[in-house]
C-alpha cells in the first residue's frame, strides 16, 4: 500500500477552491513531487499532509492510517521550510536535537543521533554556532539534519531551494537526493521549477488551479504530457491549433488554422474532422537554408522574426508560411552550425513522431 | 559668491541643527531646568509654614528612607508597579497574539478598540469604573442577586480598585510592546516546532515565549515605570486611603507646602526609574546575543 495517500482532498477558503479533489498516491521510500505555477495550491496541499491546514473534504492517510483529524505534532512528518525556521535563540546541536527531546529520548541517545545527522549532512563542526551565524546552504543542511533526525514517515520540502543562489540550488539538489535515497524516506517535494522536479523526483504530479493535470515519471512527464498545459509547463512552446484534415492508414494529416499541413504520428483513435491542438519542443526542430533538407515530409517554409544567442544554444522565433504562425527553434551551438540573423529566410523541419497532439 | 550666499550656505548646513532647536529650548527650559531647580530644593531644609531655608542637607532624603512610613509606601509603590506589569502581562500576551496573527479585515478596528482606554480622560473612566465597581455597581448587584455574596464587595477605593484602573489603561503600552515582537516573529518558526512533535504548551514555552521575551521585558519596564508615577488613577480609583510615591510628592509639596521634602521623594522616584532603564538597557543587550553574529 502507498505510504502516503491523499484521497479526494479539497480546500475551500471562502469560495475559492485552493485545492480541488486531488487523489494521490506516494509509495513507500518515493520521492514525489509536486509541481506547478506559483499559486496553484502546492503549498496548501504539503500543509494539508503535514496537518496546519484541515481539508474541506477528503481523507490524508500516512502508512494505512487516516490522520485527517490528527494535530500536526502526532503526525510523524519532517518539513522543510521554505526559509527553513531554524529556531534562532537556540545553536545548530539544540536545532537538531529538538524533535527527539519532544520524544522524549533519553540524553545519550539524543547525542548519537544528533551527532550522526550532523555528520550526514557535514555540518558536525558547526554544532556551537547559532543559526544567524551559518549561510543559506549551512541553515538549509541543519534543516535537513533536523527532520532526518527524527526519522519521519513522510518528508515535506516546500520550495527549500528557492533562497539559494544558482550555483548552490544544483549542488542541494542532487543533495537532498542523495540523502532521501540514502535513508529511504518516502517524501514529498514541492517546487515551481520543471527542471528541479524532472531532476530530482521519482514520480512528478503537475498542478493547475487546485487540480493534478498529470502523474507520472519525469519521463513520462516530459516526452508524453497528458495536456497543453502540461506541455507547456515542461517547456514544449510551440502550439498549432487546427483539424485532422485526413487519414493515411494509420498516421494523421494535420491541418493547422494557418494553413500548414503537419503530417502526424501513428494515431489511433482519431478521426478526420475532430479539433486539435499539436505541439512540438523547440529542440526537436532542424533549421537550415531554404531548401536545402531532403524529403517532403513536414518541411515548412519560414522567415527569422527574432535570434537570440543564449551560449550553448540559439533561440529562433520563425513565422512559417502561409500563415505566419509562429515556431521556437532551440539549435545546439556546434561547429558547424551557422546562426541566422533577423530577416533571413529558412527552411524547418520536424518528424511526424516529435508531434503531441490533444483534443480540443 | 556674495556674502548674502555664503552665509545661506552656511546656515543650510546647519538646518537640521536650526530645526530641532526649538524643541530643544522648549525641552531644557520646561522640563530640565524646572528638574535642576528640584533638585537643588531637594537639599534645602524646611522651615514650617512654607518657607525654605537654602543650605545644603541631606535631612530630607534621610527622613524619607530612614522612617518606616515612608519606606512602606516606597514599597508598597514598587509592589503595585510589579501587580500592574504581571497582570497586564497576563492579559496582554494572548490579546496581542490574537492581533499578531490574525488575517482580519477589521485589524485596524481591533487595534483602535485595543488603544481605546489611551483616548479615554481618566475621569471618564473612572466614572466608568464606578458604574460596574462600586457598591451598587453592576458586579455587586449581579452577585448579591445570584447569591454569591451577602454584603456588597469593595471593589474601588482602595488597592484593588488602583490596581484595576492601572491595568486597564497600561494594558495598550504592554498589548502593542508585544504584538510588535510576536508580528516580527515567522510564524513558521511554530509550525516548525509542532511538526518535530512539540504540542501548543511545548512550542510556546521552548519557542514563542523565548523569541518574544524582548517584548515581554520592553512591557514590563514600560508598565512597572507607568504604574509608579502614575497619580490621576490612583487618585481617583484608590481614594483617599492609597497611598503611593506621587501621592506622597502631590500631598507634599500643595497640602503641607514643604518642598524639600517633596522635592526629596520626586527624586527617588526618578532614580527609581532611572535605574530600572539601565539594568534593562544592559538586559536587553545581552539577551539579545544569539541575533549577532560574533
Ligand atoms: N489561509 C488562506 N486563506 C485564503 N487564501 C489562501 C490561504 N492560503 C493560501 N491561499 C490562497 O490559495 C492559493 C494557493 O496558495 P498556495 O498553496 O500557497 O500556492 P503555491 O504554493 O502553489 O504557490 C493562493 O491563491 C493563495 O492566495
Ligand atoms: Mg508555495
Amino acid at each position: 500500500m502507498a505510504d502516503v495517500q491523499l484521497k479526494s482532498v479539497s480546500k475551500v477558503y471562502g469560495r475559492n477552491a485552493v485545492v480541488n479533489d486531488i487523489s494521490l498516491d506516494v509509495e513507500h521510500g518515493e520521492l514525489l513531487t509536486l509541481v506547478g505555477p506559483s499559486g496553484c495550491g502546492k503549498t496548501t496541499t504539503l500543509r494539508i499532509v503535514a496537518g496546519f491546514v484541515k481539508p474541506t473534504h477528503g481523507a490524508v492517510y500516512i502508512q494505512g492510517k487516516d490522520v485527517t483529524e490528527i494535530p500536526p505534532h502526532r503526525r510523524d512528518t519532517g518539513m522543510v521550510f521554505q526559509q527553513y525556521a531554524l529556531f534562532p535563540h537556540m545553536t545548530v546541536q539544540k536545532n537538531v536535537e529538538f524533535g527527539l527531546a519532544m520524544r522524549k529520548v533519553g540524553a545519550r541517545e539524543r547525542n548519537t543521533r544528533v551527532g550522526e545527522a550532523l555528520e550526514l549532512v557535514g555540518l558536525a563542526h558547526l554544532k556551537d554556532r547559532y543559526p544567524r551565524q551559518l549561510s543559506g546552504g549551512q541553515q538549509q543542511r541543519v534543516a535537513l539534519a533536523r527532520v532526518l533526525v527524527i526519522r519521519p514517515k513522510v518528508l515535506l520540502f516546500d520550495e527549500p531551494l528557492s533562497n539559494l543562489d544558482a550555483k548552490l540550488r544544483l549542488e542541494m539538489r542532487l543533495e537532498i537526493r542523495r540523502l532521501q535515497q540514502e535513508v529511504g524516506i518516502t517524501s514529498i517535494f514541492v517546487t515551481h521549477d520543471q527542471e528541479e522536479a524532472i531532476t530530482i523526483s521519482d514520480k512528478i504530479a503537475v498542478m493547475n488551479f487546485g487540480r493534478i493535470e498529470q502523474t507520472g515519471t519525469p519521463m513520462e512527464i516530459f516526452s508524453r504530457p497528458a495536456t497543453p498545459f502540461v506541455a507547456d509547463f515542461v517547456g514544449t512552446s510551440n502550439f498549432l491549433e487546427g483539424k485532422l484534415a485526413a487519414m493515411e492508414g494509420d498516421c494523421a494529416i494535420f491541418e493547422s488554422a494557418g494553413g500548414l499541413r503537419v503530417r502526424l504520428g501513428p494515431s489511433p483513435g482519431l478521426a478526420a474532422g475532430d479539433n486539435l491542438v499539436i505541439a512540438v519542443r523547440p529542440e526537436k526542430i532542424i533549421l537550415a537554408e531554404p531548401a536545402a533538407l531532403p524529403g517532403t515530409e513536414n518541411v515548412f517554409e519560414g522567415e527569422v522574426a527574432e535570434t537570440t544567442w543564449m551560449g550553448p544554444l540559439t533561440q529562433y522565433l520563425i513565422l512559417l508560411k502561409p500563415g505566419n504562425e509562429k515556431l521556437v527553434v532551440k539549435q545546439q551551438n556546434l561547429d558547424t552550425s551557422r546562426i541566422f540573423r533577423k530577416g533571413e529566410k529558412v527552411s524547418v523541419r520536424w518528424l511526424p513522431e516529435n508531434c503531441l497532439r490533444f483534443k480540443k | 559668491m556674495t556674502a548674502v550666499d555664503k552665509a545661506a550656505t552656511k546656515l543650510r548646513g546647519k538646518t537640521p541643527v536650526l530645526l530641532v532647536l526649538p524643541t530643544f529650548i522648549h525641552f531644557c527650559l520646561f522640563f530640565i531646568a524646572p528638574l535642576c531647580l528640584l533638585l537643588v530644593y531637594s537639599f534645602y531644609r524646611f522651615v514650617p509654614g512654607g518657607a525654605m531655608e537654602e543650605t545644603f542637607v541631606l535631612e530630607n532624603y534621610a527622613k524619607f528612607i530612614l522612617d518606616p512610613y515612608y519606606r512602606g509606601i516606597v514599597r508598597d509603590t514598587i509592589l503595585l508597579g510589579a501587580e500592574v506589569a504581571f497582570f497586564t502581562l497576563i492579559l496582554g500576551y494572548p490579546l496581542a497574539y490574537k492581533l499578531a496573527r490574525t488575517r482580519s479585515r477589521f485589524k485596524g478596528f481591533l487595534y483602535l478598540l485595543v488603544v481605546m482606554p489611551l483616548l479615554t480622560s481618566a475621569v471618564v473612566r473612572t466614572y466608568g469604573w464606578m458604574v460596574i465597581l462600586s457598591r451598587n455597581g453592576i458586579v455587586n448587584s449581579l452577585l448579591l442577586k445570584w447569591g454569591f455574596i451577602e454584603q456588597p464587595l469593595r471593589l474601588m477605593y482602595n488597592r484593588l480598585g488602583v490596581v484595576i484602573g492601572l491595568t486597564e489603561v497600561l494594558l495598550p503600552f504592554m498589548t502593542l510592546a508585544l504584538e510588535s515582537v510576536l508580528r516580527n516573529m515567522d510564524p513558521a518558526l511554530e509550525e516548525a516546532a509542532h511538526d518535530l512533535g512539540a504540542n501548543s504548551l511545548q512550542t510556546f514555552l521552548r519557542v514563542t515565549l523565548p523569541l518574544s521575551l524582548p517584548g515581554v521585558a520592553t512591557g514590563s519596564v514600560l508598565v512597572f515605570i507607568m504604574a509608579i508615577s502614575a497619580f490621576v488613577t490612583p487618585t481617583l480609583m484608590g481614594g483617599p486611603q492609597v497611598r503611593v510615591l506621587s501621592t506622597v510628592v502631590y500631598e507634599q509639596a500643595l497640602s503641607l507646602v514643604n518642598w524639600p521634602f517633596s522635592a526629596a521623594v520626586a527624586f527617588t522616584l526618578l532614580a527609581l526609574v532611572g535605574v530600572l532603564i539601565f539594568v534593562y538597557n544592559k538586559l536587553l543587550i545581552s539577551g539579545k546575543s544569539w541575533e549577532v553574529a560574533q
